[in-house]
């Protein structure tokens, strides 16, 4: 399978015959450049699109095609996906060579990330129509982003399985599940104050902040690992914690983005945040590959800068710093003039020109104000906040000028914030987001978005563009500790909770039609994700300084690079062998080791997974084209295949719920539950196919009624 | 109490029935008798009003008039108790009665109906409570062709839980061709139409024009070939099979896979060739690419290709689905006497030269299969036999037995560029059904009719002497009532290894025409239940999920209890809105539970009665019919035939 082409077109702004050209707002080519087709070649194609849609609509009962915003069209080995957005732009996605491979990705997923790529690019940019009197800033923007999008998932087409079958409802988002502590009213009394009742009231109600910040959005982030590791977490708690506004109409295409770019670079920093991270091709040949070289390293280089920069203004800080491998020296010792160049000419060639706005910024030599006391703050901080944990857990470790630090065991700091220098480019003080409040004045406005983590979790702040307070340091300080507070409160109520390491024998997808959220423990993961290796074919152009960062050998800790924070927790093996002795860290892995939240699905293997995961698209795919009458009836299926998988798909007016199990171990289960069915009142007025799922679904099932 | 037998037999009398205050139609005595019910049997004034969809009946619908008796039993339920109660006691009691059912039918006939007395009211009670027990059971329905006009108490009338539009089921084809959900059109490369279900060629024209516009932007950009587009969201789908110099294209918004889409085409291409052979075709057309292949087929082609059309779209044909034959069930002795006697016939006629005769086919009517004479080795491929099944119920039915016919049909599976000659005749039928079984000798050579007839011929009379054609005339299939499977309201067994099926017979009223509106709305609504049950089963190539499957599918009424139903907004066919209109009150609650079982060896695909909620109980059923099945294999399919 590749992808071929995307294109972006808008047949309403041609007027005749002779100014066609101008419905094209962009056509990009993916791979090689020999074969681009010529203006009339793009024309020709926008065209028959454009005509296969009309037609089609035509041939169905009058205002039935107005609702139909995606077309497929299967030819022998190639498929054209194309959806409609904001009634008068066209999406065009080409594939080829579809029947190629065994695992072969279904059209499901590319259709849900034209999609996504049209929402996040709303998100970013704001709605197509915004640009209604200057087209041409349309085009660079669609440049900007959907390219690299769609040349990430050309590079690695993986990239867009690697979320389970979910995927396949883009304007839905996944919600962590956490088994909560059982709320008893014992237990109430102990707890003195939840986790969101501080966000509430120290933060969204308080007075300084009050009506300015609009929206705290939490979300549970862990990374993905593979199913064997030690540290894994099953995928049910991914996602977002809660919100703290019932209108905020976009939340699905802001988590679905978060996610995309977790999954799709394995973690969360500010250059993936402000989008100036993409994956470069693995070098070719001769010339060719000297060029590509200096291009896909030019993010290298500026991150090789403002290191040097860092360590010309630090030397006599950080030590360590000499150490920076040999080919950081090379690269930085490049002359700048010729990156340039090598930039302009390969933005020319292969349109991506994000990265030249990155490189203006770098020429003239930048200052970091912050960088020395955050240094040392965070040499400060290092080993005192360890000592610190073992004689009181509680006091956060905050110096005055710092951005990031760490509490406890846990790290926590601003990806982005006006904390950051002010010579990096705008976005990495405040992300601005096109979001849209139901019931604010305007609806869809920009908001300025702070990104702030904690371990695992990520926080992003939604301010009024009016708001002003978020520039002082102060103010951003008492909102980190804050929410330090909150986010040190959630996780220990969700240490508290229970049950989180039994091995659930199910696999579960709710989707609330109503809500549009999704609860999900269904593994995420592709095939050759766990299978091969190969993405090292594929370096992520910003990878150099992250890895380098992250490299647990190197003593620097990431808080030390101030714009490059990365998200998560401390690499805990070396943390391990820096304080084997820490009594809290010890029961705090003890505790984390703990919740796992696993279920059978998560012993798979990944081909047996992906397999799964086709044969349950296919059940939804059987379900969709089921020609019950919604208005009246609803539908359920129980699937028994040979090959051991059980699974209960049922459809109503406000939620789909699949469930999947292992009918091999489900035997027992069954006998046992036949017993218990007698007595079992409730679960009576469950449909038999539903309790035939066993009892351990229907107490689940139960438990979350409650 | 007083009993009237008779009743049940001889069928209302006009003057009986009579339409209530609120324009209900009433056949039971005691409610026509007096308008004014007294209260002592509960029964007031909502008892008639409460019927939202009140339709007036003219005479020719009397035939359902039975039903409205057993609707009225569960109405006068409902009323009384919540509705809650009576779906419960309903689905009690439903478990128990079925093993019931086939034993009561004595007691059944019995108590039904109260005679017309004026102590009615007196026994109301009693007489209400004895007809609910009884209206639970699953009655024999009515037998085809009887004199019984009795329709089953309790309506064995499965719901429709699906969204046709209307204008379907009209087998007409209609005019406006953009309003209907399926259709099928057929024009060559150049673009000019040769078929199209629906529509006037006026907008076929424009139409064609269009899809061949796309079709070739994409051979000559590519090269490509156009497969489908579909819809997702709104299920709407065109498939296009490219068989240059003709183009077939089928639209469909029933949730067909393009793959069961792409075999109807298949089918009615193979029609084509049937009647012109690949050969022909192309010579045709290498001439003139625009030749208008409308001139050179016949008027009975165009029918057959409607007849086609409107079997694959409204009438219960799971052949195509399952690409499989239906076959008569015929007593295993019996198909082997048979086979026997055929074989002899040929080992007789040693004067007709080998090859001459390539096969021999006894089909019974409604396409079934009952006999085949096949060269070692050689066997007909499906869609060829259903080609030929087609033509000979459609075309060739108005025939008699002392008619022959000697017709050449290229069968495209088994050489698409050539022909095979038909002998074809009708065997003599003495009972009174008109439903004739066919005799059809295929040879290669085009001269050969007068030894085929002489061998078909002999081989009738020996077949008379035999008293096999009485059998075979007589074979009428089966009836669910003889599988001691209850609950059950249809299914159809295939035997994979023998590539046949077998469903049981139709229970609908005998007096619905096999043309009504009623009988096809009834197919159409267990073909679609069949076709959403396989398709649970099958991927989008159309191969079969995995190799063992147990897949369950229930539809059910929103469980929603607040959810008022809005009367103008109720699209009901006319069927329903004649139950719902007599059986007032309530509709009764859909629960409808079907299931797809598939194993190395068969298919099965069933569909409970109403109102069954356990799946054990279906599955137990299931595996009633399923070893039913298997343990009368060799009455039910043809294994082998008789191979010379």
């Amino acid at each position: 399978m590749r992808l071929r082409y995307i294109t972006v077109f808008d047949p309403s702004r041609s007027t005749n015959e002779n100014d066609t050209f101008k419905q094209l707002l962009l056509f990009h080519c993916f791979g090689s450049t020999h074969s681009v087709p010529s203006l009339n070649e793009k024309l020709s194609i926008i065209g028959i699109i454009q005509g296969i849609w009309s037609f089609t609509s035509s041939c169905s009962n009058g205002d039935d095609g107005h609702k139909d915003l995606e077309k497929t069209i299967e030819l022998n080995n190639d498929v054209i996906l194309c959806i409609k957005v904001e009634s008068r732009f066209f999406i065009s996605l080409a594939i080829s060579n579809i029947s190629d491979e065994q695992n072969a990705i279904p059209f499901q997923y590319f259709n849900a990330y034209l999609w996504l790529s049209y929402k996040f690019f709303k998100l970013l940019n704001g709605p197509f129509s915004r640009f209604n009197e200057d087209f041409n800033k349309l085009t660079d923007s669609l440049n900007e982003f959907v390219i690299p999008f769609w040349n990430d998932i050309y590079l690695n087409l993986e990239t867009i399985t690697n979320r389970s079958f979910t995927i396949i409802w883009p304007g839905f988002y996944k919600r962590a599940n956490f088994q909560q502590a059982s709320y008893s009213p014992v237990n109430k009394n102990i707890v003195k104050e939840s986790w969101d009742a501080i966000i509430l009231q120290n933060i969204l109600l308080d007075k300084k902040s009050y009506l300015g910040l609009k929206d705290i959005l939490v979300y549970h982030l862990p990374k993905c690992t593979k199913a064997a590791d030690k540290e894994y977490i099953g995928t049910k708690t991914y996602g977002l914690v809660r919100n703290f506004t019932s209108d905020l109409n976009t939340l699905p295409d802001i988590s679905n983005w978060l996610y995309h770019l977790h999954h799709t670079y394995g973690e969360i920093s500010s250059h993936i945040l402000t989008g100036n991270a993409h994956f470069k091709e693995e070098l070719q040949v001769g010339e060719e590959q000297e060029r590509n070289q200096t291009a896909g390293e030019r993010q290298e280089e500026e991150e090789a800068q403002q290191q040097q920069q860092e360590q010309r203004d630090n030397t006599q800080n950080n030590k360590n710093d000499f150490s920076l491998s040999e080919r950081m020296i090379h690269n930085v010792t490049l002359p700048i003039s010729f990156a340039y160049d090598a930039i302009h000419e390969v933005s020319a060639t292969t349109g991506v020109s994000s990265s030249l706005s990155m490189i203006m910024d770098y020429i003239p030599k930048p200052h970091w104000p912050f960088m020395s006391s955050s240094n040392r703050n965070s040499d400060n901080n290092k080993y005192p906040s360890i000592n610190e944990n073992t004689s009181s857990n509680t006091s956060l470790v905050t110096e005055p000028e710092t951005v990031g630090g760490t509490i406890g065991n846990s790290r926590f700091g601003f990806l982005i914030s006006p904390l950051n220098s002010n010579l990096l480019p705008s976005s990495y003080q405040t992300l601005k987001l096109n979001l849209d409040f139901e019931n604010s004045k305007g609806n869809e406005d920009f908001y300025n978005c702070l990104f702030w983590y904690f371990d695992d979790f990520l926080v992003i702040i939604v301010c009024d563009p009016d708001f002003s307070r978020i520039s002082e340091r102060s103010y951003l300080k008492d909102l980190s500790f804050r929410l330090c507070q909150s986010m040190k409160c959630l996780t220990n109520e969700i240490f508290s909770s229970q049950n989180c390491n039994s091995m659930e024998s199910f696999g579960y997808v709710i989707k609330d039609i109503i809500t549009n959220e999704i609860d999900s423990s269904v593994p995420f993961g592709s095939p050759r994700m766990a299978s091969d290796d190969n993405i090292s074919t594929l370096q992520l152009a910003i990878n150099g300084i992250d890895q380098f960062i992250n490299n647990s050998s190197n003593s620097l800790s990431s808080t030390n690079w101030n714009p490059i924070s990365i998200m998560g927790g401390l690499n805990t093996k070396s943390k391990n062998s820096i304080t084997p002795d820490s009594l809290n860290e010890t029961i705090d892995n003890n505790q984390s080791s703990k919740r796992k939240y696993v279920n059978f699905l998560n012993l798979m293997s990944a081909d047996k997974l992906w397999d799964l995961q086709i044969d349950v698209l296919q059940f939804l795919v059987s379900l969709q084209n089921s020609k019950r009458d919604p208005e009246y009836f609803q539908e359920e299926r129980l699937l028994k295949l040979n090959n051991g998988v059980l699974c209960y798909i049922r459809e109503t007016d406000s939620k789909l719920i699949i469930i999947i199990k292992n009918w091999f171990s489900n035997n027992d289960t069954t006998k046992a539950m036949k017993q218990k069915n007698l007595s079992n009142s409730s679960a009576w007025r469950e449909s038999s196919l539903f309790r035939s799922l066993g009892c351990d679904v229907i107490d689940w099932w139960e438990s979350r009624d409650l | 109490m007083n009993l009237n037998e008779n009743y049940l037999d001889t069928g209302v009398p006009k003057s009986q029935l009579k339409h209530s205050r609120s324009g209900n139609l009433e056949c039971i005595p005691i409610v026509a008798s007096t308008s004014e019910p007294t209260t002592s049997v509960n029964l007031d004034e909502t008892f008639f009003k409460k019927a939202p969809l009140a339709v007036p009946i003219s005479d020719n619908r009397s035939i359902s008039k039975s039903a409205s008796i057993n609707s009225l039993n569960t109405t006068y339920l409902a009323s009384r108790g919540s509705p809650l109660q009576a779906k419960k006691s309903q689905t009690k009691t439903g478990v128990l009665s079925t093993d019931l059912a086939t034993s009561n039918n004595d007691i059944m006939q019995a108590s039904i109906i109260p005679k017309k007395h004026s102590d009615l009211y007196a026994d109301w009670g009693n007489d209400i409570r004895s007809r609910l027990a009884e209206s639970i059971y699953s009655m024999e329905t009515s037998v085809r062709g009887s004199e019984i006009k009795r329709r089953p108490y309790v309506s064995n009338e499965i719901p429709n839980v699906f969204k046709f539009s209307k204008l379907n089921i009209n087998s007409e084809p209609s005019g406006n061709q953009v309003s209907c959900d399926k259709n099928f059109l057929i024009f060559t490369s150049a673009g000019k139409p040769i078929y199209s279900m629906h529509g006037k060629d006026e907008q076929i024209m424009s139409y064609t024009g269009l899809v061949n516009t796309v079709i070739s932007y994409f051979q000559v950009n590519g090269p490509s070939e156009l497969k489908t587009i579909s819809t997702l969201t709104s299920g709407k789908r065109l498939t296009f099979l490219d068989k240059s110099p003709i183009l077939l294209m089928a639209q469909s918004e029933r949730g067909e896979s393009s793959n069961e889409l792409l075999n109807q085409l298949d089918f009615l291409y193979s029609y084509i060739l049937s009647s012109l052979s690949e050969r022909q075709l192309l010579r045709l057309f290498s001439k003139r690419e625009n030749f208008d292949l409308r001139n050179y087929l016949e008027t009975t082609d165009f029918e057959n290709l409607n007849e086609i059309c409107s079997l694959i779209c409204n009438r219960m044909f799971p052949d195509l689905l399952l690409n499989s034959l239906q076959c008569l069930p015929f007593r295993h002795s019996s198909r082997l006497k048979l086979q026997n006697v055929i074989l002899q016939q040929l080992e007789k006629r040693q004067d007709i030269p080998r090859g001459t005769l390539l096969y021999g086919l006894i089909i019974a009517p409604q396409n079934r299969l009952c006999c085949v004479l096949r060269p070692r080795g050689h066997t007909l491929h499906t869609t060829d036999l259903h080609l030929l099944f087609c033509l000979i119920s459609h075309q060739f039915q108005n025939l008699d037995e002392t008619q022959e016919l000697w017709v050449p049909i290229c069968f495209p599976k088994f050489n698409s560029s050539g022909f095979l000659y038909c002998y074809i005749k009708f065997l003599p039928n003495d009972t009174q059904s008109n439903e004739k079984s066919a005799l059809v000798l295929i040879s290669a050579e085009k001269d050969a009719f007068f030894s085929l007839k002489s061998f078909s011929d002999e081989l009738i009379i020996k077949l008379e002497n035999e008293g096999l054609l009485k059998k075979i005339n007589a074979s009428k299939g089966f009836k669910l009532s003889d599988i001691p499977a209850p609950m059950v309201h249809h299914f159809i067994y295939k035997s994979k290894q023998n590539v046949q099926y077998v469903m049981p017979h139709f229970e609908v009223n005998s007096k619905i025409s096999l043309e009504s509106s009623q009988r096809l709305e009834y197919e159409l609504k267990l073909k679609t239940y069949y076709q959403q049950l396989h398709s649970t089963v099958v991927r989008d190539n159309g191969n079969i999920l995995s190799r063992s499957i147990l897949n369950f599918v229930k539809w059910s009424s929103k469980d929603s209890k607040d959810q008022t139903v809005d009367e103008t907004r109720l699209n009901f066919s006319e069927l329903d809105e004649y139950i719902i209109g007599n059986s007032s009150f309530e509709q009764e609650s859909v629960n409808m539970l079907g299931m797809a079982w598939v194993t190395p060896k068969f298919e099965l695909y069933l569909i409970g009665n109403n109102g069954v909620v356990d799946k054990k109980v279906l599955f137990k059923s299931a595996r009633k019919v399923a070893t039913w099945c298997q343990k009368h294999e060799s009455r039910l399919f043809i294994s082998d035939g008789a191979v010379f």
